[in-house]
């Protein structure tokens, strides 16, 4: 875009200002200076083809002032050699027909390399302009990080006051004894809770970009993992009803599993947000190329538009934004947790209104363990 | 419990933990100490008898795993600590060095008085010589090597009853899989979780009204396993 946007200001070598003037009277004076150069010389030495000389000030001009310059070089020189060297000298002439061939080609190849001179520069301005940019989004993005990281710091150390404060409170007899105090304790209590968990989903993307996960792969008892997931906000799902269904012979996979509870929660954090309380959330574990887990809502499903969008970084969908909160990096994490863990996250839904249909699948690699060994005790 | 009021010593720096602390301990008969670094919470702990240490980690004077360290090589003292970084290496690390649970900072009271009195329930067991653990529905008893189910006789594999007796020793409390594997197969298969999770998987077809949805053997991700109460019925308790 700004590369564009240069081209369109300043095409190369046709800028107007005073230092496209500037450059078209040095193009001249080069040009000039050659011809008075090759007069002198002339003198001690037969130069014979003086069309290869001429090319200095052509290249010149194209490397430092650009195409305009560099055509106007090119067509005095041709003058001027037709003029001062070729017989009869001081004519414009032209007797011999190789002669004609000679400046032809002169022209053809002063044409030709200052094209390619000036391409060749603007290019590498491009790419240098392209590296600075990257470099400075880079630079930009770490600081980001780095901010991310440290106020997420700084506000967990007050929130655990807080929130172990309020679960005091919210248990304390005196407190107990008067309802509406014990429904203010609570509200301080889940309000606590609910901002420690955006904390912790900032803090989640900040190590995603940043230093790198290091997942801690074991085998792992799928059940647990839901089981980890739905424990960690009751509060959360209290107005949903949560089915589960796993198969008792579903096998364990190998992933890391509080990274995959992470991933989970996500969804189904986005699953109870998503959809109207009261409205089922289905959680079915299935065999079948590892193991998959899919979570089903009724909820807002999604046009194929917002699917498509889906992995971006702080995407919302827009008809939801207005009623929901969120920081949109629910399903982002969620994906980048899963594939460090070897696993991989599909977001189906039949369009807007029918829910959604997520599908986590968990990677169990054929060297499984084999109960054989050491079921005899 | 004991029958004096047990006494609890808070070690951490921010002064507000330390205030929220007292009010929940003081609320459930504690008589509380506080310690504001690592110094003075290791002399706190050498003049006076305590019954429980809460333990920050991240301390101004000294690393909260090199407190750990200095009290455990005179004292047995449940301790739980506080840990403010949620990675499960860490956790496994602290319990190894001798700390009996651990909590993440931010955590709710009840979840701390849970892990908290389990520790010292132990600690009272094994003074008393108390032979029987009751957790949920099920009943272990250690000299018979007798499992009860709502009052009804267990059958259980050597295997399985190791398993459940080296965590019903812990109860309330976690149990890393670490120490499970060497107590249960010994030190050559510390690495292999999976005879870990298809033991418990088996014993939770024997012992959990929903194998799926367990409420006496749990797990802690990454960590290891838990018998006792969930978070759920903890703070139900304490309500």
């Amino acid at each position: 875009m700004q590369a564009l946007k240069q081209a369109i200001l300043h095409p190369a070598g046709f800028s107007l200002g005073p230092s496209g003037f500037k450059g078209y009277a040095l193009a001249l004076a080069a040009v000039g200076a050659t011809t008075a150069g090759i007069a002198a010389l002339n003198h001690f030495v037969d130069l014979g083809h003086v069309g290869a000389i001429y090319l200095v000030p052509v290249l010149i001009a194209a490397m430092r002032w650009g195409l305009g310059p560099a055509l106007l070089a090119s067509g005095t020189s041709t003058v001027a050699s037709a003029f001062f060297f070729y017989p009869p000298t001081y004519s414009f002439q032209i007797q011999k027909w190789e002669q004609i061939v000679d400046l032809t080609l002169f022209t053809i190849v002063a044409l030709v390399t200052s094209h390619l001179v000036v391409s060749i520069k603007s290019h590498a301005e491009m790419a240098e302009r392209a590296t600075n940019e990257a470099r400075m989004r880079a630079e930009s993005e770490h600081l980001r990080e780095a901010l991310i990281g440290s106020v997420s710091h700084e506000l967990r150390t007050p929130l655990a006051s807080i929130l172990g404060a309020t679960t005091v409170l919210s248990t304390a007899p005196a407190v107990l004894a008067e309802p509406r105090l014990a429904a203010l304790a609570h509200v301080a209590r889940d309000e606590a809770e609910r901002l420690d968990n955006d904390i912790q989903n900032l803090l989640d993307a900040s190590r995603i970009s940043s230093e790198g996960l290091r997942p801690r792969f074991e085998w792992a008892e799928p059940a647990d993992i839901v089981n980890a997931a739905l424990d960690r906000h009751r509060t959360r799902l209290a107005g949903h009803a949560v089915e589960v269904e796993l198969p008792a012979d579903l096998p364990l996979a190998y992933v890391d599993p509080v990274l995959v509870r992470q991933a989970l929660w996500q969804i189904i954090d986005n699953a109870a947000k998503y959809s109207p309380a009261g409205a089922s959330i289905r959680i079915v574990g299935r065999r079948g190329d590892g193991v998959a887990l899919t979570v089903s809502d009724r909820g807002a499903g999604l046009s194929p538009a917002e699917q498509a969008r889906l992995g971006e970084r702080f995407f919302r969908g827009g008809r939801t934004a207005a009623i929901t909160t969120g920081s949109g990096l629910g399903i982002w994490i969620a994906s980048a947790f899963l594939r460090v863990s070897g696993g991989s996250l599909e977001v189906a839904s039949e369009g807007e209104g029918c829910g959604t249909t997520v599908t986590l699948r968990l990677p169990v690699p054929p060297r499984g363990p084999e109960s054989g060994d050491l079921a005899h005790d | 419990m004991t029958e004096h009021a047990p006494v609890v010593l808070v070690v951490d720096d921010d002064v507000q933990i330390r205030r929220f602390l007292r009010a929940g301990f003081e609320l459930e008969g504690f008589v509380v100490r506080e310690a504001a670094d690592a110094a003075a919470g290791l002399r706190a702990a050498t003049l006076q008898p305590l019954d429980l240490v809460i333990l920050d980690l991240a301390l101004p004077d000294l690393d909260g795993s090199d407190v750990l360290e200095q009290l455990r090589a005179w004292s047995a003292v449940p301790v739980i600590v506080l840990s403010v970084r949620s990675s499960e290496a860490e956790k496994v690390r602290l319990l190894e060095a001798g700390a009996d649970d651990y909590v993440v900072k931010p955590f709710g009271m009840a979840e701390l008085l849970a892990r908290a009195r389990a520790a010292l329930r132990r600690h009272t067991r094994g003074a008393a010589g108390e032979s029987i653990v009751k957790v949920d529905r099920l009943q272990i008893d250690f000299t018979t090597r007798t499992v009860l189910l709502d009052d009804a006789r267990l059958t259980l594999t050597p295997k399985e009853y190791r398993l459940l007796h080296v965590l019903a020793q812990h109860a309330g409390n976690v149990v890393t899989h670490q120490h499970l594997l060497q107590q249960v197969w010994g030190q050559p298969h510390m690495q292999d979780t999976h005879y870990l999770r298809i033991f418990v998987r088996k014993l939770r077809q024997k012992i959990e009204a929903d194998p799926n949805r367990p409420r006496i053997l749990l797990t802690e991700l990454g960590v290891g396993y838990r018998l006792g109460l969930t978070t759920e019925a903890a703070e139900k308790a304490a309500v």
